[in-house]
């Protein structure tokens, strides 16, 4: 039984399964927003400089595809733990991102939902910080349906 | 019988491996998503940050373009010898634009020589960019000057200032000119 699905929910587990699906909803909402304009993905990923630019259209092709199944895996509570883990690596890596763009001074997009340019400050990174804990906490406590930490070790 | 430390071990591998099986199935999604998309992206071609690219400078090293009030263009408009640049992204260009005016967008444009071709002949050429973040239109500019146009200026308050002050491309005053360069 997972902390989340069990039939005895507590607060905790409550709190977690919302924590979950919110976490869910922003992939998905994230993803749809950068699908509406990939070359201006394309432009922002660049323009961090991190990624080589012969990378840079891979990564913008995928990403968002990569966030859309990871956001309905969330919501819907299935493969949960690896689904939390892949959000938490990529919350990592924006993080990074961010940091290491903001500490050489470049005034960027952050490109984090698409749609209109939002500036990339350290607010967003502050932002990014909490949603990876988000994330850290439901692969944790929450495994969801199918997920492989979901048997006891045997006694 | 297992102990714990079998268990997390098999659990965290089997998580890894479920992780892994799921970014693969994501980027497949990511992929078929792009092969139907509209405007979806070449896979392989690189794509240079803004910088890189010479199109936009996002550090902001860039030696000043004297910039022109919104005003002032509006009354060069209708001069056939003026042109208009938009330094934008090719989006925010189709989303609309001054009337008439180039895309040289800040990573370049496919046909980046035909382009600056069009432009031989003009007196002066006024570039913008929605003057929110990099200086796009100082960048690319600077190009233009370095590609020979003479008189290169920055519109002051880039696109969102032309359109508050009430000179969008609906007043159709570079229509003209448009067709003039742009049979």
């Amino acid at each position: 039984m997972t902390a989340a699905t069990g039939s005895h929910r507590t607060p905790v587990a409550l709190a977690i399964a919302i924590a979950r699906i919110g976490l869910g909803v922003l992939f998905a909402v994230a993803a749809v927003g950068k699908l509406q304009d990939p070359a201006q993905l394309a432009e922002d990923i660049a323009n961090y400089r991190v990624v080589p630019a012969a990378l840079v259209g891979p990564l913008t092709v995928t990403l968002p595809g990569v966030e859309l199944v990871v956001g309905a895996l969330l919501m819907l509570g299935v493969y949960t733990r690896a689904a939390a883990c892949l959000a938490a690596a990529m919350l990592a890596a924006f993080t990074l991102g961010l940091v290491q763009s903001l500490a050489r001074g470049v005034d960027l997009a952050c490109g984090c939902f698409g749609g209109a340019p939002e500036p990339a400050t350290i607010r967003t990174v502050v932002r990014d910080l909490a949603l990876f804990g988000v994330a850290v906490a439901v692969a944790t406590l929450d495994r969801g349906a199918l997920s492989a930490a979901g048997d006891a070790p045997a006694e | 019988m297992r102990s714990v430390k079998t268990v997390a071990a098999g659990n965290l591998v089997a998580t890894l491996r479920q992780a892994a099986a799921v970014a693969v199935a994501g980027a497949a999604a990511g992929l078929a998503l792009n092969a139907v998309h509209a405007r979806g992206l070449a896979f392989g071609r690189p794509v240079h940050a803004a910088a890189e690219a010479g199109t936009g400078v996002c550090v902001g090293d860039a030696r000043p373009i004297v910039e022109i009030g919104a005003e002032s263009a509006a009354a060069l408009c209708n001069d056939c010898t003026v042109a208009f640049v938009d330094a934008r992204t090719a989006s925010a260009y189709a989303a609309g634009h001054v009337a008439g005016a180039l895309h040289l967008p800040p990573l370049g444009h496919p046909d980046e020589r035909a382009r600056l071709a069009e432009l031989v002949g003009k007196q002066t050429v006024v570039a913008y960019d929605d003057a929110s973040h990099c200086n796009l239109a100082q960048s690319v500019a600077q190009r233009l000057r370095t590609s020979g146009v003479a008189d290169v200026r920055v519109l002051a308050g880039g696109w969102p200032g032309w359109q508050r002050l009430g000179q969008p491309a609906a007043s159709g005053a570079c229509e003209q000119c448009a067709r003039h360069a742009h049979p």
